[in-house]
């Protein structure tokens, strides 16, 4: 193992600046890993060409001395539903098997600008629609925490951006992005035990992001520390004029306080009750509660409260992803860009055909069920019941952050992130889509309904060996005292997300 | 083994500031839990023995809407559970509640003015296409209904 992977991005560019270590070499090495590890199935596609060539530049800015930011020279690696230009961006489905886009989200553009090193393109299921990056044209992506990698007793690494999880897991690059939905990037961050961020819905640019459901959409962030996680939100933070639905504020470059200046005495933190659900299990449940006790002990108030809707959440979820799928889907015909049927009868029967081989089973019961609630009849019934049920949803964050009594009110909600540790694939696979994704998704998607920001942070191993981790939730735009909670708790718990026994097995 | 040992040695290092404290003892709690031990449950109705009835008619207009097929036992089958779990909200009350169609709703977006600001990329766009004709997309012969 590569002894700088221990290193925070601001000890990596440290190492670059006193000439220690190269962004070329990093580079090099990083897509040597890449190879090494493909088991894990977390690329889809490596970029080696261009990868060599940031690397270059940025070496060629570090010998100037002129370093461009605090991520020149840094890996990352983007989810394969952002738009990379001249780069493969598939949604890892058949529909976009050669879709070459002719420009960059601005994710994409900003690291770039930045000076970043961008490695490749991660696995994820189908078009984001899943919670295990179990449905890939490509494949499985395994969790690197595994018993064992080999036979039938491999862990999923969660969705659906597990590749980026998995990458940033495994030490094959310092970043990661994905995109939440309903949890894509805090589900995968939980199991393989990395830190998970879901910006405000609005803070980072989704032009260029391949969307699912766009009132909910946003890009997310993996790490594996929480000031690395910082450091990657500040730079693509931030208006976009080529996404009118970011937040015109201008962004403040967050700057958390050091572990030891942390004062947690005037910080509430609420515990929603209604997060304890059916299947969630022991150990979380003992991580949840210890971890509550350590932030009241540090001073912190700590109290339950309730968000009384959260039980309906997961359904009002999925009927809104279903329509919006059904919409957003449309897109695809064959005829501008993607998969493009031999049925040349009519345009109709080739719309229906290059769909057909396009999508799968997954992809296409989304559109009818969504277009079976969008009926008509039906509109009022299921959509329009399910944006007033959404409404009921948010007004519960809104009474717990801000407008309650004030001495009901808190700052942060501490909550599990996924009820249990990664599951086996063997287990995992024998639910059906829907049921993967109503049990995963159950503590996270609220935030979503809402446009909350929350973060996953890894919190100890589970007597199997695997992540458990937990989430933050905070009012929307106060990703500051998020991340300074959750960079605390890091201190506290210090869980190593390179620990895992597969890599002592490689270092033996 | 060696290699073991040393990866050890980094790790010390990288944390030196930051001397490894004592193990947390996670059944060890200071304080009276606010974390509820229990689930605390939420009753909804059971919609699964609701009978769902789609018509032909209705089939054949989702499958022209969605131009995807339904055309196996399990995906009306998969369908029919989709909607029962949709009905799961049916019975919260909702009177006077408006729907929320963006959590931007009090916030004033930006929109840019009708003219271009970008061009000269017919080649980049239409190279995604798999049949085009000199600059113009190609698609077989419309207004002909989709075979059901």
């Amino acid at each position: 193992m590569r002894r700088h992977l221990q290193w925070s991005i601001k000890q990596l560019i440290a190492s670059y600046s006193d000439g220690q270590l190269s962004p070329r070499r990093v580079t090099e090495e990083a897509l040597q890993d890449a190879l090494r590890w493909k088991t894990l199935n977390a690329f889809v596609r490596l970029t080696p060409e261009q990868a060599a060539q940031q690397a270059q530049d940025s070496e060629e800015r570090y010998k100037l001395r002129q370093p461009i930011s605090d991520l020149d020279g840094v890996t990352i690696a983007i989810k394969d539903n952002f738009c990379t230009k001249d780069v493969h961006t598939t949604c890892a489905s058949r529909m976009l098997q050669d879709f070459v886009p002719p420009y960059d989200a601005t994710v994409c553009s900003r690291l770039k600008q930045a000076g970043a090193v961008i490695l490749g393109k991660t696995n994820m299921d189908q078009f984001a629609m899943g919670a295990g990056t179990v449905d890939s044209l490509y494949g499985p992506t395994k969790n690197i925490w595994s018993e064992d990698l080999d036979k039938d007793h491999w862990r999923i690494a969660g969705g659906s951006s597990g590749g980026s999880a998995s990458a940033v897991a495994a030490g094959l690059c310092y970043a990661a992005i994905g995109s939440d939905t309903g949890g894509s990037t805090r589900n995968p961050a939980s199991y393989c035990g990395v830190v998970g961020l879901k910006p405000t819905y609005g803070l980072v640019s989704r032009h260029g992001l391949i969307p699912l459901v766009n009132s909910m959409d946003v890009p997310g962030i993996f790490a594996r520390s929480v000031s690395d996680c910082v450091a990657i939100l500040n730079t693509v933070a931030g208006p976009d004029k080529l996404d009118s639905t970011t937040i015109r504020k201008p962004f403040t470059r967050l700057n958390l306080p050091e572990v030891g200046q942390i004062d947690l005495s005037t910080v509430r933190i609420g515990i929603p009750k209604e997060y304890h659900c059916h299947g969630l299990s022991a150990e979380v449940l003992e991580t949840w509660s210890k971890v509550a006790d350590l932030l009241e002990c540090s001073g912190a108030s700590v109290r339950q409260v309730s968000l009384p809707n959260t039980a309906a959440s997961i359904f009002v979820y999925t009927i809104l992803n279903q329509c919006e799928v059904a919409s957003n889907m449309a897109r695809y015909d064959g005829i501008e860009y993607g998969h493009r049927a031999a049925d040349e009868r009519s345009t109709e029967q080739l719309y229906a055909l290059s769909r057909a081989e396009g999508f799968n089973e997954v992809v296409k019961t989304r559109i009818l069920t969504g277009n079976f609630l969008l009926l008509k009849k039906n509109y009022d019934h299921y959509f329009e019941k399910a944006l007033r049920v959404r409404r009921l949803i948010a007004e519960d964050f809104a009474k717990v952050f801000d407008s309650s009594a004030k001495e009901e009110r808190v700052d942060i909600l501490l909550t599990p992130t996924t009820l249990t540790e990664a599951p086996l694939y063997k287990d995992f696979a024998s639910l059906t889509n829907r049921d993967q994704c109503a049990v995963q998704d159950f503590c996270t998607q609220p935030a979503n309904m809402a446009g909350n920001p929350a973060v996953s942070i890894p919190i100890r191993l589970s007597r199997a060996g695997l992540p458990l981790s937990l989430q933050l939730m905070s009012n929307s735009l106060n990703e500051q005292l998020l991340l300074t909670v959750a960079r605390w708790i890091e201190a506290q718990v210090e869980f190593d997300s390179l620990e895992h026994t597969q890599q002592y097995k490689a270092s033996l | 083994m060696l290699r073991l040992l040393s990866k050890r040695f980094y790790c010390k290092i990288a944390t030196k500031s930051n001397e490894k404290a004592t193990k947390l003892d996670f059944k060890q709690l200071t304080h009276p839990t606010k974390v509820p031990q229990t689930p605390v449950d939420a009753e909804f109705p059971d919609t699964s023995a609701s009978e769902i009835q789609i018509d032909t008619k209705t089939i054949q207009l989702l499958e022209r809407l969605s131009l995807v097929d339904l055309d196996s036992e399990r995906a009306l089958a998969t369908l029919k559970s989709s909607i029962q779990f949709a009905d799961k909200i049916a019975h919260i009350n909702t009177d006077h509640v408006r729907p929320l169609y963006t959590v931007l709703e009090h916030q004033q977006l930006q929109l840019r003015n009708d003219q271009v600001t970008e061009g000269d990329c017919r080649a980049e766009v239409l190279r995604n296409a798999k049949v085009t004709d000199e600059d113009y997309y190609v698609s077989p012969p419309g207004n002909i209904p989709l075979e059901q």
